[in-house]
């Protein structure tokens, strides 16, 4: 529960922790105050100083959140060097943070060493969780008090940890004094529930509050409860198909070629796939149809560029290109559930159905997960079913994998075009402005890229009938315990089901 | 007795070589599997070196077999602690569940057992030869299922979990929670986490519990047909006499072979269980150790199970001493 070591189930992370600024959902394109009751940004947008709510102390000490406990926190973070370290870390992270200064107790100042609007968001994260310097020197041991912190909390947020059986629940016990407002809830229970069965009976029978991960079947037998409200919201979440430019494919002739280096080709793919029935078949009611990679919610979302199926331009852009007798690939996608519930099996067989139409074979190959991702980062997978899920509320987060970076480098897509737009975004102060290059970026990837876009998922979240407001549920971060009243239980991945019980349940 | 202590150690040795190989050719990465695919490579680089995973793979073999000597196997990956600690933890909950499976089809098993035998052919012994059958041919997951449905959504019976979600476990004492409820004097904790037990001790056990039933009736038929129990009979003893004295022991024998080695599977084998009724044993820790890549936990584990195994035979060995004067340990 090391806020430095963890980068999935963040949500206890973020009720035990505060951070400089916090997402404000459901718009993410912006930050708001948190720590940080104000903040200036220097003219050429390297320096960032922020000025801190005063009076703020650590749960449990007395100990002030001051700027030392901020620039203790984020170096810690980057010397732990853990899964989230990639965010913050000098050395090829997302951002460059050059000095941290304390001016003064309760005045910070970051100096960046190129212009990033990923900064805010990342220092919303939760790997920039503040911690209290004094209780972790008291617990340092010899990995900066990192397995302590499994056990324990060291932070100012509205809950802090009570216990963890490894396997079982987390418990969190509010924090009666928090600075922001009075906690309604005493405690909140994470109950480790996978199976879906317990996770339905237990919220008919009122034992769970909360219940996530649910696939659309089981959705739609849970909505009928009296009471259950299904709290949805778009999640920064981009479910796509890659085409690998260099991937040699054997044609029918005899031949080896590789079709998707032709632009042609994947114009076709694009035009041939029914979007229609993917989002509103096999994500009925837990899907967004997206077209841009940017997904709803983060800056540079484009509604306009949804695609539209055309198989009979698919069909002649693919006879232009010289491959009207088509040709077989090997798609490979997970097995199980993905992103909202939807078996990407199923939905290879729907691309299958579709691509036929214009001469192409898919063989839909359901490889795990960790094989699955070997191939494609070695480059040899010719298509890929997979998602692209946020890290921070920033859109760089998704214009270098798909642009210039991880993802494109997987299917040997190169854009110097294009890549020079997303820089000149990233750098660029101007929100409005830099809202347009992402647009024009995503349209010529859109023209020319490798990537077939295919749904944003929904999070759906199953909220009984105690619990209030649903609206706390609407955060795709984290939620919002600390404005819960009543109860509340959750499974915010796939692995942990949560409650939170109210007084009169306690022992 | 010494000799089959010693057995151990090949075993042990042999294990943990096995499993140490077949995670190596798994074709994944662990360090990929932990710090999410986004991470850099000079990231990745500093954890091998951290793990020892950059080293030839003999060397990795000495370091964990040396490791093993000294009690240590390893740090998990997943959980971030060392894997005695997490086995410390999971094991009980695992120990818990299936004793109490164990004593069900025991008790369920024997009776069943016996009255068949001395009733054969008639409704008794057709009622528990259709009650044997349901229990080997119905799946754990599916019985799981539908008593989880029956008694917890329908009847408001105790559901998943080991105890009820409001109710704290008892002071950690032997991680049994049965037995720290009644060390610690917690009546509380003690009432729920019984009835948390029963159901998913049933489920685990039903099989087991046909096994034994039908190995009882075939061994007492066996016993009963054989010459000194006709002499009992004819030095008039009474049925009482001849069944539970002369005929039951003798009969126990191959029984507690099945009751032996059921033990030893229902150890390694309540994934399913684990994972309907939510319970934090070994079954699930290893699942989720083989999905996160997690090399020493999963070698950890498999350590356990084997050392298990053979302690389950040694106890099956002393019992047939003990049941039969004439079989002694070598």
């Amino acid at each position: 529960m090391d806020p430095a070591m963890n980068f999935e189930d963040l949500d206890p992370i973020y009720s035990m922790y505060d951070r400089l600024v916090t997402y404000v959902p459901p718009d993410y394109s912006k930050v708001a105050p948190m720590l940080a009751d104000s903040w200036d940004v220097s003219s050429d947008g390297l320096t960032y100083t922020f000025h801190l709510h005063p009076g703020v102390t650590f749960t449990g000490t007395s100990d002030p959140v001051d700027a030392a406990s901020v620039k203790f926190s984020i170096e810690r973070a980057e010397a732990i060097n853990g899964p989230p370290a990639w965010l913050l870390r000098p050395d090829g992270g997302v951002i460059n943070i050059t000095s941290i200064q304390v001016l003064d107790p309760m005045t910070i100042r970051f100096t960046l060493a190129a212009v990033s609007g990923s900064f805010l968001p990342i220092m919303a994260n939760a790997v920039s969780s503040v911690m209290d310097p004094k209780l972790i020197a008291a617990n340092n041991g010899t990995d900066f008090g990192s397995s302590w912190l499994n056990d324990h909390s060291a932070g100012s947020g509205p809950f802090s940890l009570q216990q963890w059986i490894r396997g079982q629940e987390l418990d969190l016990v509010a924090n009666k004094n928090y600075w922001r407002g009075a906690v309604q809830l005493d405690k909140v229970v994470w109950l480790n529930v996978v199976e879906a069965t317990d996770k339905i009976f237990g919220i008919q029978r009122g034992d769970l509050d909360v219940v996530g991960s649910l696939s659309p079947d089981q959705l739609a037998l849970v909505s009928s409860i009296p009471g259950v409200q299904l709290v949805k919201a778009a999640d920064l979440t981009t479910v796509y198909f890659g085409m690998n430019l260099k991937a040699p494919i054997t044609l029918p002739n005899g031949s080896v070629a590789m079709p998707f280096s032709d632009r042609r080709v994947r114009m076709a793919v694009k035009l041939a796939v029914n979007y229609t029935a993917i989002t509103a078949v096999l994500g009925q009611g837990v899907t967004i149809p997206l077209g841009g990679f940017i997904p709803k919610g983060m800056l540079g979302y484009d509604p306009s560029l949804t695609p539209t199926q055309n198989v009979a331009q698919a069909q002649e852009l693919m006879k232009e290109a010289g491959y009207g007798n088509g040709f077989t690939v090997t798609m490979l996608a997970e097995p199980g559930m993905q992103s909202a519930g939807i078996a990407w099996a199923d939905m290879g067989l729907s691309i299958r159905h579709d691509l036929a139409a214009i001469g192409i074979t898919v063989q839909v190959q359901v490889t795990e997960g960790a094989t699955l991702l070997r191939t494609y980062r070695a480059r040899q997978a010719q298509m890929v079913i997979m998602n692209w899920n946020k890290d921070y509320s920033d859109p760089d987060d998704f214009t270098f994998p798909f642009c210039d970076g991880s993802l494109s480098h997987r299917v040997n897509y190169d854009n110097a075009t294009i890549d020079s737009l997303i820089t000149q975004a990233s750098q660029q102060p101007d929100q409005a402005k830099r809202a347009q290059l992402l647009i024009q970026a995503q349209e010529m990837l859109t023209d020319d890229g490798p990537w077939v876009i295919l749904y944003q998922p929904l999070i759906v979240t199953v909220v009984g009938p105690h619990t209030q407001p649903v609206s706390a549920f609407q955060n795709i971060f984290w939620f919002d315990y600390w404005q819960m009243y009543k109860v509340a239980q959750v499974a915010t991945t796939s692995s942990m089901a949560v409650i939170a019980l109210v007084a009169s349940r306690r022992p | 007795m010494l000799r089959r202590a010693a057995l151990l150690i090949p075993v042990i040795i042999g294990i943990s070589t096995l499993t140490f190989i077949i995670t190596r050719l798994v074709p994944a990465n662990p360090i990929i599997a932990f710090l999410g695919e986004f991470a850099r490579p000079a990231q990745e680089a500093a954890l091998e070196a951290k793990w020892g995973l950059n080293r030839p793979l003999y060397e990795q073999y000495i370091r964990y077999m040396y490791g093993l000597t000294q009690g240590d196997l390893g740090i998990s990956i997943h959980t971030q602690r060392p894997v005695i600690v997490d086995l410390e933890e999971f094991f009980p909950a695992t120990v818990e569940l299936s004793t109490a499976a164990l004593l069900i089809s025991i008790c369920l098993g024997l009776p069943m057992g016996i009255l068949s035998a001395i009733r054969r052919n008639k409704l008794t012994d057709h009622v528990a030869r259709i009650f044997a059958l349901s229990g080997v041919s119905i799946p754990v997951f599916w019985l799981g299922l539908l008593l989880l449905f029956v008694v917890y959504y329908k009847l408001g019976g105790p559901g998943f979990g080991r105890i009820d979600p409001g109710i704290s476990p008892p002071t950690r004492i032997t991680g049994l929670y049965v037995v720290d409820s009644i060390l610690t004097q917690n009546w509380q904790a003690l009432g729920s986490s019984l009835i948390h037990l029963i159901m998913p001790a049933f489920v685990l056990g039903y099989a087991t519990t046909a096994v034994i039933s039908r190995m009882v009736r075939a061994s007492m038929l066996e016993v009963l047909s054989q010459d000194y129990i006709r002499s009992a009979r004819a030095h008039g003893l009474s049925e009482r006499v001849i069944i539970y004295r002369h005929a039951l022991r003798n009969a126990m024998i191959p029984v507690t072979t099945v009751i032996g080695l059921s033990y030893g599977s229902l150890l390694s084998g309540a994934v399913l269980t684990e994972t309907i009724f939510a319970w934090p044993g070994i079954g699930r820790y290893i699942t989720d150790a083989i999905s996160a890549l997690d090399f020493p936990a999963v070698t950890g584990t498999s350590i356990l199970i084997a050392i298990v195994y053979v302690l389950a035979n040694l106890v099956v060995d002393i019992a047939y001493a003990y049941l039969d004067p004439r079989i002694r340990l070598g």
